[in-house]
């Protein structure tokens, strides 16, 4: 059987769109890219591999991964309760509040950088106090992963809020009529069948914080060693014009996103299968 | 007779939680929003009128700031309609059609949103910078492209591609292709088919999708920050001059223009959240896919 | 275990579900709730869950007052329309659920656990199942499981909320026999909810009609059928005619015909309702008689539309097997088993013009 590349449609303006389209993305992505790939592969993987185990570029790959990993698993916890009590109770206030969880999507990096700061700084509202007892936040990684808080929330919310909602509350109900108490029916029977909405939250947000970088650099203080950010360290690569180091802190970088994303689609095929979603 | 309610109505109190443990989900949920969104934000406007109104117009009329905000309205002038242009196309082929590789299309629009911004940057510094690619021969033709205006709108424009397609291409598939199939059969032309068909059909997705495009296109940090150079008066935009006041420790002059970027935020926000409350069924509502 | 309800109120927000309910029902018995969609019958049989709160009356269990006691320490058994099966567990697990989350005092052991689904799963005729996803299931076997699931925990009282709305007529036929059978094996005293009258009449030890909130009927199918209650029962169950009636004088008239004697003091507007089955064909000259109009077949039976000459309103009539009657034919009626309402309230003939259901 021959395999049509495209199937034939009554609607004009095929070539066109998918022409202009593609060559948009070939010439504002793909090339682009391309160039990052052919740069990194001049350095050849021992070179990519000796600048990845520099201490510098360690510690900076370290922090990144592992407070992103951080935060995202917080957001878990976060965005879990807070898209349940937006889908499940009536309170004044709750559209807004539903409104105002996209506010990290549309604030300018920028901006939310400066403002976190300023809230979380030793004479900041939050800081303050916090400092008083000996905690400080802004200027240390906990400020790092305060931003990374700030930037993932939004996406466990919207990733987990529409399938909580279409959640059966028959299924409840049987729980309830077998006997289960409301937070064993919570956990056993709500919940798991929710896991797939997690994880894609959990890949989201945890994509977004590694290359996040106008809300940290202004909160994390960018001491090397202690809290230099990886996207941060490329910046400053470039910025003493070492675009060999930069390209090769920017190739690990994207290669273990990548790599992070690959398997936690795996676990999410697999989660999928177990729970029948199939 | 009376018509029955089609839904059987029911009651969750025999099942939902205990009223305390309700009220405590509510706060803790409010305060989490509280402290990570409405208290940096209110932070933002407080600090901008730190010296009073006066004060807060004396910091935008610096000549540095304006520069800066006419730098940033020039950049979203020009890559906003590209990419929405570009964004209709794409959503156009990939909502109407079938075809080898469409799958692998939507991953590569979505490209974007996967990558650092700040590796968006470095990729036009390799292309366009002075040991780049293509740099040395632009150089030699007077075309200046990083640490100028182009490398700002190339960085723009790769940041900000996904939006309109992202936002049309579950709407458009979701409506089908019955309107302009009718349309078609009634001997309307190509383009006019799309001009009163599609579009009035589109025009609030698209105009969402415009919006939140328009917001990261002047919101936008990491990959501007990487190509501007950060020339004051030049090649600064809103959020690099934002940067810039900062570091000088002219918070009044930072936070003002934070404000003014704070203030488009909201304003997207507040036009977004009407058009999903009012056209529920005519957007695509991202959180639906 | 026997079921006492009374008085039984519900209202959401300002419409009323049901208002002051009251019902009995034997140990053993196998009741069907029939009504229109909105009648209150799934508020009713929610309400017995515990799965709404009233808002006043009584749910008595075996003598013990369930009123105050919360859907999981009512212990009942309740098959959901959508049969609301958890996807993400196998069938074993589904139907072990309830036995698992119990407090560790009164939990069986595992092995025991585990036992008692493979005897439900022989039960419910799904051996060999327990392994599989609800997402891999049919229709008809998901309902089955759903119904193991709801007998594991031993319940006091089978509830099952449309139990065959969802199949397809075939299994649904096959489904109802079943069920039946497993209901006489297993004793389970058990309410069902349906608005399908033939599985409800075909069924039920005894059918209780709910319309608009309120129990209009309840009795053997029979009963329900051939002497139906209230008008309301009339024109639900099966079909009817119903035709209007004047009440003077302690006469019952259908324009100028006399159906018979009313008791003194009954003045004004009745109703008469009887079954199209029930008008008994015979030679014009009688008390009442119609023209021909129309003659169909429905099935088994014909069927005449009849123009009645008293009042010129239309009928419906069932022709005996083998009349040859045809339209524009003049014919003479009898009419047994009538049902004659005054304000909805039952009218007794007092004499035998027309035979009184």
């Amino acid at each position: 059987m021959r395999i049509a590349l495209l199937k034939p449609s009554p609607l004009p303006g095929f070539a066109p769109a998918l022409g202009a389209a593609l060559l948009w993305l070939g010439v504002l992505v793909l090339i682009p890219l391309a160039a990052l790939v052919w740069r990194a592969s001049g350095l050849g993987l021992s070179g990519l591999l000796s600048i990845a185990s520099q201490p510098r570029v360690a510690a900076a790959l370290k922090l990144s991964f592992g407070l992103s990993f951080l935060a995202a698993m917080l957001n878990v916890g976060l965005g879990g309760v807070v898209a349940w009590v937006l889908t499940r109770y009536e309170f004044p206030g709750r559209r807004l509040l539903d409104a105002a969880v996209d506010l990290p999507f549309a604030l300018p990096t920028a901006v939310a950088g400066v403002a976190l700061t300023a809230v979380y700084a030793p004479n900041g509202w939050i800081g303050g106090p916090l400092d008083a007892l000996g905690l400080k936040v802004a200027f240390t990684p906990l400020g790092i992963f305060v931003a990374l808080v700030f930037i993932g929330l939004p996406f466990m919310v919207r990733s987990v809020e529409p399938v909580l909602a279409e959640v059966e509350p028959e299924t409840e109900e049987a729980s309830a009529t077998l006997g289960a108490s409301r937070l064993r029916t919570i956990f056993q029977v709500v919940l798991p069948p929710l896991a797939p909405a997690f994880l894609t939250g959990f890949a989201l947000a945890l994509a977004r914080a590694v290359g996040e970088y106008g809300s940290v650099v202004f909160i994390s203080g960018n001491i090397p060693f202690v809290s230099e950010i990886a996207p941060l360290l490329i910046v400053v690569r470039l910025e003493e014009f070492d675009e060999a180091g930069a390209t090769a802190v920017a190739t690990i970088m994207l290669a273990l996103s990548f790599a992070l994303l690959l398997i936690i689609n795996l676990v999410q095929a697999r989660v999928r299968r177990r729970t029948g979603h199939a | 007779m009376l018509e029955a309610p089609l839904h059987i109505q029911r009651d969750r109190d025999a099942l939902a939680e205990a009223p305390a443990l309700r009220r405590a989900l509510i706060g803790f949920a409010v305060a989490v929003l509280a402290l990570f969104l409405f208290l940096p934000l209110a932070t933002v406007f407080i600090e901008a009128f730190g010296k009073g109104a006066a004060g807060f117009v004396d910091a935008l009329s610096d000549p540095e700031t304006r520069s800066s905000i006419k730098l940033t309205l020039i950049v979203a002038a020009i890559c906003v309609p590209i990419n929405t242009a570009l964004g209709v196309a794409a959503a156009w082929a990939v909502a109407r059609f079938e075809f080898a590789g469409k799958s692998a299309l939507v991953t590569l629009i979505d490209l974007p949103f996967s990558v650092s911004p700040v590796i968006a940057g470095l990729c036009c510094v390799l292309l366009f910078g002075a040991r780049g690619l293509f740099g040395p021969q632009l150089a030699s033709h007077g075309i200046e492209v990083i640490f100028a205006v182009p490398g700002i709108v190339l960085a723009t424009l790769f940041v900000t591609f996904p939006f309109v397609a992202r936002e049309l291409i579950p709407l458009m598939q979701q409506q089908g292709s019955d309107d302009e199939q009718a349309a078609l059969t009634l001997g309307a032309s190509g383009w006019r088919m799309f001009l009163t068909v599609t579009l009035p059909n589109i025009k609030w997705g698209l105009l969402a999708g415009v919006l939140l495009c328009n917001a990261r296109a002047m919101g936008e940090f990491g990959a501007v920050a990487v190509v501007s150079g950060h020339v004051r008066g030049a090649t600064n935009t809103m959020p690099l001059q934002v940067e810039a006041l900062y570091n000088d420790y002219d918070m009044v002059g930072a936070f003002a223009v934070a404000a003014l970027l704070a203030l488009l935020a909201l304003v997207t926000l507040v036009v977004k959240t009407i058009l999903e409350w009012r056209f529920a069924g005519e957007l695509a509502l991202r959180r639906r896919t | 275990m026997d079921i006492k309800i009374r008085g039984l109120q519900k209202t959401f927000g300002a419409s009323p579900a049901l208002h002051g309910v009251d019902l009995d029902v034997g140990s053993g018995e196998l009741i069907g709730l029939l009504g229109p969609s909105g009648s209150g019958k799934t508020t009713l049989l929610r309400a017995i869950a515990g799965l709404e709160t009233p808002n006043a009356g009584q749910i008595h269990f075996g003598g013990q007052d369930a009123s105050r006691q919360s859907v999981q320490e009512r212990r009942v058994g309740f098959v959901f329309q959508n049969y609301a099966l958890f996807r993400h567990m196998s069938v074993a697990e589904n139907i072990a659920y309830g036995l698992r989350v119990r407090p560790r005092a009164t939990r069986p052991a595992a092995r025991q656990i585990t036992h008692r689904v493979n005897e439900l799963l022989e039960l419910v005729q799904l051996t060999g199942f327990d392994a599989r996803f609800p997402g891999q299931l049919s229709g008809g076997q998901r309902q089955r499981v759903a119904l193991a699931r709801a007998l594991a925990v031993e319940p006091r009282v089978l509830l099952l909320d449309e139990p065959f709305g969802a199949l397809d007529a075939r299994v649904r036929k096959d489904l109802r026999h079943w069920l039946r059978d497993l209901h006489k094996r297993t004793g389970h005293t058990t309410i069902f909810v349906t608005h399908d009258q033939d599985e409800a009449l075909e069924m039920s030890d005894r059918v209780a009609i709910l319309n608009r909130g309120a129990l209009e009927q309840i009795g053997a199918p029979d009963e329900i059928y051939d002497s139906p209650a209230t008008p309301f029962v009339f024109q639900f169950i099966g079909d009817s005619n119903r035709l209007p009636v004047d009440l003077a004088n302690g006469r019952a008239r259908l324009g100028a015909a006399i159906l018979g004697h009313v008791a003194p003091g009954l003045e004004g507007a009745a109703e008469l309702f009887f079954r199209p089955e029930n008008a008994v064909l015979e030679a014009v000259g009688g008390l009442l008689s119609g023209e021909v109009t129309h003659v169909r077949r429905q099935g088994a039976r014909r069927r005449a539309d009849v123009r009645l000459d008293q009042t010129g309103a239309m009928i419906e009539v069932d022709l005996p097997h083998g009349a040859a009657t045809q339209v524009t034919q003049r014919i003479g009626l009898r009419l047994e088993r009538v049902g004659l309402f005054a304000q909805g309230r039952r009218v007794s003939l007092l004499d035998e013009a027309c035979r009184a259901a």
